[in-house]
Formats: structure tokens, C-alpha cells, sequence
């Protein structure tokens, strides 16, 4: 069985050898992210560049045998659209500047269902959960390592995951997370109808090993409809649970509830008067919670946006819905197609800015979160679907977004 | 030693022909070729939804919604994405219809949205009015006239921004 159209086998591999990448390093080079230059007709300009070029070989060649490369961070998508299910790589080269950018990855359509949220554990190795066919085969959680990664972006499709966890305990996994201690938690979404819906962990420990169980399974009776699941400071598992009901909201469990598991009642239920339908939730720095909500309640219609919750107002129990610091959306004198349309996923990046997919993907600065009035974003991404389809979209329909190592 | 001379010749070669590239985006004939603030060329594949602007609104009071999604190139954009949405009255025979729109530029220089009004004529065929630059994200503004068509087979939206 193939795990993906264009061949990833799902068997379990071996080992995968390590490669290394090298990168310019090049400290006089002009800053990724930096504005562009404005074009001048003044020909010092170019031989500013021709100098600044041979200045930069020059240290390129000097540390190239000695220093080893810096691992640049990418962009990985996983794309799940009505017609195909698949995980892209946008590396940062493509994530400077607004337009279209080029997958340097794209794994093609997804054999075991659709892709939900997938992480990167502390090695590098990439986890994707596969929600499976609820008649036919089970959910799927898939490992591939660094080595595998790059090598299916170079072009050999002969790639096999390093470790792959499935069962009759993986009900349409669509989100994973890894605790501070490595621990991998999935979260199980059930379908229409056949719920047992469940967030199973993994030991660090078992990870590696042939047969492996989950040792917790925790359920609740405020789930729903589960979406994305993250890990704050403090140890503590946020889920969005999109209800229609007096569970919608943001459940947060602890870590006794989640290391007692079983049926547990979430420890605080996050709401607000605006939003509707948490689809993912994000965490900064200073632990302030990130939500990715549809629009309104219909006595109070709105469109869909962020909200920043302070880490401050995420305490006590029972359902809280504090005023929210920060709101991203498209309301106002900004269109949502050039601001926040009915986001889906969430994620930082390591130097705080946060990414948004929608329709499109946009990145806020974490300068612009914190002026006040982030209106119009810094770079967005546009899908490329007019002129491509098939392993050449860059991405569609982003129901995950995670910062991982590049693969280039 | 060898291949770290190759090395630098290369890299010396890659310099001499970036600056060539860059002389020749320097010179004034590249600028001169069009007066076109922007050209777009789309299908009719969504993105855009209509009333995604505070002007793509319905001219008059029953109206239908045209989107399309597809490529815009202008000086102060570059070449990128762009999709419209077109609020239009509905036909009457052989009567062009009025239509207020947006069109949004995702592009390397600048995120833009435009707004145009105008007339549709022929079934929809041709379209022309004027625009205004509504949102940059780059600080430019300005505004013109604008013409258009569609062609089927499939059905595809050129629009030229003056």
C-alpha cells in the first residue's frame, strides 16, 4: 500500500542516512526578510552589488569547510480541499516576498484519507496523521526523518517512514502535538457516524518501537467536532472544538488530567462573545493564546479572523470568555482576501510572526501584532491552482500550517 | 584549489551577468513600452467572493456576481496573483449593464486592491470605465480608465487598467 499517489511505501524503512545542507553564510548579505531595494539608475548600485557579491564568495569559500550550515526552517502545509489531500514545503526563499510561491515539496494525493496537523518531534522527523477511511482502513499516524524528506524532494520516491502507529484506537486522527518531554499526543476526530472521539499519547520512549501502544486515552464529553491541538508553557493541552453548542469553544486540559486520561472534564473552556468555531489555536512567546475562528453567532454576525487571548486571562475554571487584546480580520476598510478570510490554521514562526491560511496565506509580523492596527499583512501567499494541479500546487486548502526544518 | 578557482570564476560569471540583467531593467525602454498601470488575465475559477469589498456592491437593486482568478503584471505591482469579483445588473435586451468591482493584486511590490465601475456591453463581452487605487499596501494611489473582455472556451477575462 502506498501512502501517497506519488509513492511514499508505507512500510516501515530503516534507518535513513543524515544529510547535510549547505547554505550561504554571509553576514554582510543582505538580511532575508529586508525590504527590497528600490531601483536606482545610479550605476554605483551595481557595483555596490558586484563588491558586496565577491565579498560574500569570498567569506562563502572561506568557512564552507568548517562551519557546518545553519538549518533553515520551511513552511510545511498540509492541504486538505475537496478534491485532494496532500503536504507541501514552502522553503523561506518563497516566504519573503508576496505572490505565488514554488512547493519545493508537494507529496501529491494522500491514499489513506485526509491529512490533518502535523509536527515535528525534537530529531527533525516529520508526523502525519491520516484520518483513513472509516470503512476500509484505519487511521494512520506516519514518521519520515530529515533524510527521507529530502531525498522525496529531490525526486527518489522510494522514501519509507522510520515508524508508523495505527490501530483500531486511531478513529480518523486529524492533529498531533509533542509535549515538552517529547511525548506525542494525537487527537482522534471519530466520524459523523461513529464518533469515540479521543486524544491518545505515546511515550517518547515508544516512538521507536515495534508495537507500541498508547499508554493514556483521555475522552470528554465536550467534544465535537475536534480541530487543532496545542501545547502551552505550562504543560497544559489546548483543543479547539468547534460545537455549535455550549461547548464550542477552546477546551484546555492539565497535565494531571491528561496523564490520569480517561473521561475528564476540560479544565477551562475558552469562548468569546465574537467568534464561532475555533478551527486552531497557536501559542507566542509570552503564552498568549492565538485562535483561528469562523464568524458569529447569528445575533452578532461578523467574519471569520484571530483573536489574541492574554496568557494573564487564561485562568481559573469552568467557561471563561475574556476580552480579546488582539483581532486580525477582514472586516473594516481591509478586504478579507488582502487581510484574514475565515482562517483555518495558525503558526509562528522563530522570529514570532504569525502565519495565517485561509484562502490564502498571510504573514503578520510580530511587530504589526503588537502595534495595534495589523491591517494589511506583510507578505501574502497565493495558491497557484489557475495554471497548476496535481504535484505542482504549491498549496490548497491549508488546514495546517507548521515551521519545520527545510528540506533544502 | 582547482574547483575553488572554478568556483570563483563562477561566481564572478554570475555577478557580470546579474549586473547585465540589471542594466537592462535599468533602461528606460522597459518603462516606455506600455502606460498600462496594470493587465489582467484570469479565468473564471474563484477566490474572490463579491461583496468581499466595501464598493463591490450591486449598482442597482437585483444584480448578479462574476469572480475570476488568475495573473496581473503593472510597474507598481510586478507579476503576481490577482482575483476580482464583478457585481453586475442583470441583462436586459440589447441594453449594456452597469457593474461596480474590485480586483486584488497579491504581487512582489505591492498588495493592492482596485475598485472600477463601468458599463458591460454585448452580452458581457466588453467592459469599460474608470478605477481608483483603493488600498496599496506599497503607499501608491492614482486612477484611470480601464477596458476589457471576456472570451469563451474557456471563458477568460482580460482587463487593462490605464
Amino acid at each position: 500500500m502506498k501512502l501517497w499517489a506519488s509513492g511514499i511505501d508505507i512500510r516501515r524503512g530503516g534507518p535513513d542516512t543524515k544529510v547535510s545542507s549547505r547554505r550561504r553564510n554571509c553576514s554582510s548579505c543582505p538580511a532575508m526578510g529586508s525590504p527590497l531595494p528600490k531601483r536606482s539608475p545610479n550605476l554605483r548600485v551595481i557595483s555596490l552589488i558586484v563588491v558586496v557579491a565577491l565579498f560574500c564568495s569570498r567569506i562563502t569559500f572561506a568557512r564552507e569547510p568548517a562551519t557546518p550550515a545553519a538549518q533553515s526552517q520551511a513552511l510545511w502545509i498540509s492541504n486538505t480541499n475537496s478534491d485532494d489531500s496532500f503536504i507541501s514545503e514552502l522553503v523561506d526563499s518563497q516566504l519573503v516576498r508576496s505572490g505565488i510561491p514554488r512547493a519545493s515539496l508537494n507529496t501529491g494525493h494522500s491514499n489513506v484519507g485526509p491529512v490533518g496537523k502535523i509536527g515535528f518531534d525534537g530529531a527533525g522527523n516529520l508526523w502525519i496523521p491520516f484520518c483513513g477511511d472509516e470503512n476500509l482502513t484505519y487511521g494512520l499516524v506516519a514518521a519520515f526523518s530529515p533524510a527521507a524528506l529530502a531525498k522525496f524532494a529531490a525526486g527518489d520516491r522510494r522514501v519509507k517512514p522510520i515508524a508508523e502507529l495505527t490501530g483500531a484506537a486511531f478513529n480518523c486522527p486529524i492533529a498531533l502535538a509533542f509535549d515538552h518531554s517529547g511525548n506525542l499526543w494525537v487527537e482522534n476526530a471519530g466520524f459523523f457516524d461513529h464518533p469515540g472521539q479521543s486524544i491518545i499519547e505515546y511515550t517518547a520512549a515508544s516512538l521507536s518501537q515495534n508495537g507500541s501502544a498508547p499508554i493514556v486515552t483521555l475522552t470528554s464529553n465536550s467534544f465535537r467536532f475536534l480541530r487543532g491541538i496545542a501545547f502551552d508553557g505550562a504543560g497544559d493541552l489546548w483543543i479547539a472544538n468547534p460545537a455549535n453548542d455550549a461547548n464550542d469553544g477552546v477546551l484546555e486540559f492539565t497535565p494531571q488530567q491528561l496523564s490520569d486520561g480517561g473521561l475528564q472534564t476540560p479544565g477551562l473552556i475558552l469562548q468569546s462573545s465574537l467568534f464561532i468555531n475555533p478551527h486552531d489555536i497557536a501559542f507566542d512567546t509570552a503564552n498568549n493564546i492565538w485562535v483561528a475562528y469562523d464568524g458569529g453567532s447569528p445575533q452578532q454576525p461578523s467574519l471569520g479572523g484571530v483573536q489574541m487571548v492574554a496568557a494573564a486571562n487564561l485562568t481559573g475554571s469552568g467557561t471563561v470568555a475574556p476580552p480579546a487584546a488582539v483581532t486580525l480580520s477582514g472586516q473594516g476598510q481591509t478586504p478579507c482576501i488582502l487581510s484574514v478570510c475565515t482562517p483555518s490554521a495558525l503558526a509562528f514562526d522563530q522570529s514570532g510572526d504569525l502565519w495565517i491560511a485561509s484562502r490564502t496565506i498571510a504573514e503578520f509580523t510580530a511587530a504589526q501584532l503588537t502595534s495595534g492596527d495589523p491591517s494589511i499583512p506583510q507578505v501574502i501567499l497565493a495558491p497557484n491552482f489557475v495554471n497548476a494541479k496535481g504535484t505542482s500546487l504549491n498549496f490548497l486548502g491549508a488546514g495546517s500550517l507548521t515551521f519545520g526544518p527545510a528540506t533544502k | 584549489m582547482k574547483s575553488r578557482l572554478l568556483s570563483s570564476g563562477a561566481m564572478i560569471a554570475i555577478v557580470a551577468l546579474i549586473s547585465a540583467l540589471t542594466l537592462t531593467e535599468l533602461s528606460p525602454r522597459s518603462f516606455a513600452a506600455s502606460d498600462d498601470l496594470l493587465n489582467y488575465d484570469g479565468r473564471n475559477r474563484t477566490v474572490a467572493e463579491c461583496g468581499e469589498s466595501n464598493y463591490d456592491t450591486c449598482p442597482h437593486p437585483v444584480c448578479n456576481c462574476l469572480t475570476s482568478t488568475g495573473s496581473a503584471s503593472g510597474a507598481f505591482t510586478g507579476s503576481g496573483f490577482a482575483t476580482l469579483a464583478i457585481t453586475v445588473t442583470q441583462p436586459a435586451s440589447n441594453e449594456c449593464q452597469q457593474f461596480n468591482a474590485s480586483i486584488f493584486v497579491i504581487a512582489p511590490l505591492d498588495l493592492e486592491e482596485l475598485d472600477f465601475s463601468g458599463t458591460s456591453c454585448d452580452n458581457m463581452r466588453t467592459f469599460s470605465g474608470n478605477y481608483v487605487i483603493a488600498i496599496s499596501q506599497a503607499g501608491h494611489s492614482g486612477s484611470g480608465t480601464f477596458s476589457g473582455k471576456t472570451s469563451s472556451r474557456p471563458l477568460r477575462y482580460t482587463l487593462n487598467f490605464h
